[in-house]
C-alpha cells in the first residue's frame, strides 16, 4: 500500500500544510503518551515492590480511588464525581480540554460519557485490575 | 502540573508515591499534545472538506490511512502488514517504544494492532461520513 492512487486534482497547499501539521501533532502525542505508558509500568513495578494494592499518593489517584470504591460497593460515579477527577488530572489544561467538546449539549454529553467511560475504565483497570466495562 | 500536590499519606511508601507522581505528571503533560492534535484534525478536515479533497494525498501516514479506510469500506480486513505499516508511519522515531508496548503473544499482538488500527482510522476520518468501522471477528473492534 504505497499510496500510488491517481490524483484527480492538485491538493490545495493549505490542505497539504494542514495534513503535515496533523501528522506532526499525531507523532507528538504518541511521544507523550508512550512515555506516560512507560511511567505507568514503572508505577506498577513500584506497587508490586511496595506490596501495596493501591497507590493514592496524589489527589488525582485519590479521586480515581474514590470512584473505584464506589463501584466496588455497587454504586456508579455521577458526572460531578467524574468531572472532579478529570479536573484534578487535567489541572491547568482543563479549559483547553473541555473546549474540544462539541457545542451541541446532547452530543457533548455523549462525548463526555464516552470519555469518562474510556478514561475511567482504563485508569481503573491499570491501577486496580478492575473488570472492564466501567461506565460513568 | 500545578504543584498543588497533597502531602503523601504515611501509609504510602516514598517509592510508590514518587512513581505515582511521575506517572501523573506525564499523563498531564500528554494533554496539550492531545489538544493540539484535536485542533489540527479539525483544521485539516475543515480545509479538506472545503476544498473537496479526499484525505491522504500528501503524507505517507495519511496515504496509508486512506488506503486502510478504502479497504474497510470494501469489506476487506487490512492485513497485518498494512496495520503494522500504519503504526510505523505514524509513530516515526517513537516506533521502538511503541512496538514494545504490544503484547508478546502473537495472537494478542494482532488483536491489539486491529483495535488500534480501527480506532485510529475511525478517529482520523470521523468527519468523513463514509468512514465505517472495521468488522473484526475478534470481537474487540469496538474497544
Amino acid at each position: 500500500m504505497t499510496g500510488d492512487r491517481p490524483q484527480a486534482a492538485p491538493i490545495p497547499s493549505l490542505v497539504a500544510d494542514a495534513e503535515r501539521d496533523l501528522v506532526v501533532a499525531v507523532r507528538a502525542l504518541i511521544g507523550a503518551w508512550i512515555h506516560a505508558g512507560d511511567q505507568l509500568a514503572a508505577w506498577h513495578r513500584a506497587v508490586d515492590r511496595a506490596a501495596q494494592p493501591v497507590g493514592r499518593a496524589t489527589p488525582e489517584m485519590q479521586a480515581v480511588g474514590a470512584i473505584t470504591d464506589l463501584i466496588e460497593k455497587g454504586g456508579r460515579p455521577d458526572r460531578e464525581m467524574c468531572l472532579h477527577a478529570l479536573q484534578l488530572m487535567a489541572g491547568e489544561h482543563l479549559p483547553a480540554l473541555l473546549a474540544q467538546l462539541p457545542e451541541d449539549p446532547a452530543e457533548r454529553d455523549t462525548v463526555l460519557d464516552q470519555l469518562f467511560g474510556m478514561w475511567l475504565s482504563g485508569m481503573i483497570q491499570a491501577a486496580y485490575s478492575m473488570p472492564d466495562g466501567v461506565r460513568a | 502540573m500545578t504543584g498543588k500536590i497533597d502531602p503523601v499519606p504515611t501509609s504510602v511508601s516514598p517509592e510508590l508515591a514518587e512513581a505515582e507522581r511521575r506517572m501523573m505528571a506525564l499523563l498531564r503533560a500528554a494533554i496539550p499534545p492531545f489538544v493540539e492534535l484535536a485542533s489540527s484534525m479539525d483544521e485539516y478536515n475543515r480545509l479538506r472538506i472545503a476544498a473537496g479533497a479526499d484525505p491522504g494525498h500528501v503524507t505517507a501516514p495519511m496515504k496509508r490511512m486512506a488506503d486502510l479506510k478504502e479497504a474497510m469500506q470494501a469489506g476487506r480486513r487490512p492485513s497485518h502488514h498494512e496495520m503494522e505499516g500504519l503504526i510505523h508511519a505514524l509513530a516515526g522515531e517513537h516506533i521502538p517504544l511503541v512496538m514494545s508496548q504490544f503484547d508478546e503473544d502473537e495472537v494478542n499482538r494482532w488483536i491489539q494492532f486491529e483495535v488500534l488500527t480501527d480506532s485510529v482510522v475511525r478517529a482520523f476520518l470521523a468527519r468523513d461520513a463514509s468512514a465505517t468501522p472495521m468488522q473484526a471477528d475478534s470481537g474487540v473492534a469496538e474497544a
